[in-house]
């Protein structure tokens, strides 16, 4: 192997400029790559990670669960525990700025809020209190300490005002559960700050099943229950209504796949191409190689690293830069909803593979060209 | 003139030998198409849903809302404050001296969706009494209008694309049983042209819905939203803002548009600068395996310029020939074809004015790339070229 590493470098500076050309657009398809493959990942991870035993329980038309369904519910079967929430959602400082905040009831019912103990402890001194995010603070431009409103006209007040006002109490780490950031405040706030009337009605209620196999069932039987109640419900396990989101705007997964596919397809070309060149301009010197003793599987192995070298550094650019990128995409494209796309090892591992077959690809039809040479002929000059 | 014959003569001679290089070109023309391709049918997703909301503003009409509401659906407008709304100057009246004005209630009704089979919302929509005179842009197209007072709806034409249920003859889930689906519209090929559509008194009546999402009126001559602004904005009974309906579309289809199109834009560039590059790569060494053929021309007389020049129409044309299999390839596949954004179905649309966008970034890349290699070939020594064979 080590015997051929002269024999590819000289071949790859004969041709400097036409190399890095080479290597600058296999660089910008992978950084593209990276990028589509890793918003996916970050989908799909998102996904993966969701707690299964989660149920969440909506009102099927309009929004006024009353807290004695959640109580109802809690004495069902399979059921640990029920929890109410509620979203404050409406504007922050820019009408254009849609803003949220979930207000989450208990640490039981809210399995996927990665708060510890001493945190939500933290809301019976501040209730108006939110964890952020370190995506989301940076979208909204907040860090802890600071106090902002979130104007609401969905989410009537007592007060008759329209903004809600919030303390950030700490701005945590990122999770996947959570792909486009989380903003979580109380929901002693939330029920509190609005009208005696509405403080018994819930946005949603979450229930948490003992046997995660049995949601689906559990849910179809909540329904069931108040079937023919004032207040229908809709119930469906979390995981199924995170992946109806997903596909809610754009099918994320198609479109970003389709667009890594079309990319690697042009540099698919471009190497096959620079190759096949750089094969037919060398004839002469594969007649040589030939001629001393190289196989053809010797001289094959020769072209697919030639083609391989710049492809694989390429790559290894083109995923650097797209990590660098991965990390400003959500703040590039607040609003979209897009999570940090994720280098993961499965994304890594596809773009090595996509590497590789690119390289073989490239050396299909000039090896066959080389195994055809014939040798006599091009020595006496006579092809 | 003969500088401008020499180089239509040497731009013709190279284009003459394209076909020795047929296998290069076309990773030129491939990538180039790519990239259009792609361009093309990521806008069209954003354009075809932006017009599908403009569409639906008309800036005769004016729509009234909560303060504070973003859009219809957020916040509500009670009954008494919108019968003080249908009595405010600079809206119009109709031959019997009616407010042309109606409160509307838009909500979600849970249906499946045929893509995925999950849930998805569909949006229902109330009209009033005087629905017809302020909408005139609405017709029925299959079966028959609701009638005011029972339980039925009509379907606009795009939604039973997208929806499960809800088409023609189908009976959709209500809170006090199902009710049937009795009618088709169109609206302009607007968003609401994807909603259910039905009485407003028998739909609060249902949904126990104490309040209306919004307040649309159509405006009585030019200054009619000046006066309907005075009259609502002072009175202390109400909170509510007025817009001009075709200005609330506009700014609202901006909160999503313009994210889509950075997105848009970011992808192509990144697959543009692909293709530049293998444009430059192609191009370079087109140059190179001509280097006697240019040596020659030079030798007999050609300009620098007409033999740079050649390069460059070839750059141009090779790219722009991918350009227009992208655009025609984007048209094929996307044209026409039914899309869903959350709940507003619409159909793509890979316009003429996108398809000029798509050739303009061809003949940009066509450009770019060509400018290098031109520049090489005009520089390339006589001598050196000559000697080659």
């Amino acid at each position: 192997m080590l015997k051929y590493l002269p024999l590819v470098w000289a071949a790859l500076e004969r041709r400097t400029l036409r190399t890095i050309l080479t290597l600058l657009s296999v660089t910008v398809a992978f950084t593209l790559f990276g990028t589509m493959m890793g918003t996916d990942a970050a989908f799909r991870r998102a996904e993966d990670v969701i707690n299964r035993r989660v149920v969440l329980v909506g009102a099927r038309f309009g929004d006024n669960l009353t807290d004695g369904m959640g109580q109802q519910i809690a004495a069902m079967p399979n059921v640990a525990a029920v929890s109410a929430g509620g979203n404050v959602f409406g504007y922050y400082r820019n009408p254009k700025t849609h803003a949220y905040v979930m207000m989450v009831d208990s640490a039981a019912g809210w399995p996927n809020v990665p708060l510890s103990k001493a945190q939500w402890a933290q809301w019976q001194a501040r209730r108006d209190g939110v964890f952020l995010s370190h995506l989301r603070a940076t979208q909204w431009g907040l860090k802890k300490g600071d106090i902002f409103n979130i104007v609401s006209a969905s989410v009537p007040r007592a007060d008759g005002e329209h903004a809600w006002r919030f303390e950030v109490l700490d701005v945590l780490d990122d999770t996947p559960y959570w792909p486009g950031g989380f903003s979580f405040g109380s929901y002693q706030y939330y029920r509190y700050s609005r009208s005696p009337a509405d403080q018994a009605k819930a946005g949603w209620f979450q229930a948490v099943v003992k046997d995660s196999a049995r949601a689906d069932n559990t849910a179809v039987a909540i329904d069931a229950r108040f079937a023919d109640s004032a207040i229908p419900t809709r119930s469906e396990p979390e995981v199924m209504t995170r992946s109806d989101a997903a596909t809610a705007a754009v099918n994320v997964a198609a479109v970003t796949r389709r667009v890594a596919l079309v990319g690697l397809f042009m540099i698919l070309l471009l190497t096959a191409h620079g190759t096949a060149q750089s094969v037919r301009e060398r004839l002469s010197e594969f007649a040589v190689l030939k001629t001393v003793g190289y196989s053809d599987a010797g001289v094959t192995a020769l072209v697919f690293v030639e083609a391989l070298a710049p492809a694989l550094l390429g790559a290894a650019l083109g995923l650097i830069a797209a990590a660098l990128l991965s990390e400003r995409i959500p703040a590039l494209l607040p609003g979209l909803g897009l999570p940090e796309p994720y280098l993961s090892p499965a994304v890594i591992g596809e773009a090595l593979a996509a590497v590789i077959l690119l390289a073989l690809l490239s050396v299909v039809l000039p090896a066959r060209k080389l195994k055809r040479l014939d040798v006599a002929a091009i020595l006496a000059g006579r092809a | 003139m003969i500088f401008l014959r020499s180089c239509l003569a040497a731009a013709w001679l190279n284009l003459m030998s394209l076909k020795k290089r047929l296998w290069a070109s076309l990773v030129v023309v491939v990538g180039v198409a790519c990239v259009v391709a792609v361009l093309l049918s990521m806008l069209s997703v954003t354009s075809s849903l932006r017009h599908a909301w403009q569409r639906a503003g008309s800036p005769d009409r004016a729509i009234i809302l909560p303060t504070g509401s973003q859009g219809e659906g957020d916040g509500a407008i009670s009954p008494a404050q919108a019968a003080i709304i249908k009595d405010a100057p600079g809206i119009a009246r109709d031959a019997k001296g009616r407010a042309i004005a109606d409160p509307e209630i838009l909500m979600g009704l849970d249906v499946r969706r045929h893509d995925t089979g999950g849930y998805g919302y569909i949006l229902m929509r109330s009209f009033g009494p005087t629905a017809m005179a302020l909408r005139p842009e609405f017709r029925i197209v299959a079966g028959r209008m609701y009638r005011p007072g029972k339980r039925e709806m009509v379907v606009g034409a795009e939604a039973p694309g997208q929806f499960q249920n809800v088409g023609l003859g189908d009976k959709v889930e209500m809170p006090d049983g199902p009710w049937p689906v009795v009618g088709v519209f169109r609206t302009n090929d607007d968003v609401v042209q994807s909603e259910l559509v039905a009485d407003t008194d028998m739909l609060r009546a249902v949904m126990r819905h104490p309040a209306y999402s919004s307040v649309i009126v159509r405006l009585a001559g030019a200054d009619g939203l000046a006066v309907l602004k005075r009259a609502i904005t002072t009175n202390p009974a109400l909170q509510v803002t007025a817009e001009r309906q075709s200005d609330y579309y506009n700014r609202r289809s901006a909160e999503f548009s313009d994210m889509n199109d950075k997105l848009s834009y970011g992808v192509s560039l990144l697959l543009g600068l692909g293709a530049l590059l293998a444009a430059v790569n192609i191009l370079y060494s087109a140059v190179a395996i001509r280097r006697v053929e240019i040596a020659t021309l030079r030798a007999l007389g050609f300009g620098a310029f007409p033999v740079a020049f050649a390069v460059a129409v070839e750059g141009l044309l090779l790219s722009l020939t991918g350009g227009v299999i992208g655009a025609a390839i984007a048209y094929h596949l996307f044209d026409g074809v039914q899309d869903i954004w959350y709940n507003n179905a619409f159909r793509l649309a890979v316009s003429p004015a996108l398809i000029a966008l798509g050739l303009v970034w061809a003949l940009l890349i066509g450009l770019l790339g060509g400018v290098l290699p031109a520049i090489h070939a005009a520089r390339f020594p006589i001598a050196e070229g000559l000697r080659a064979t």
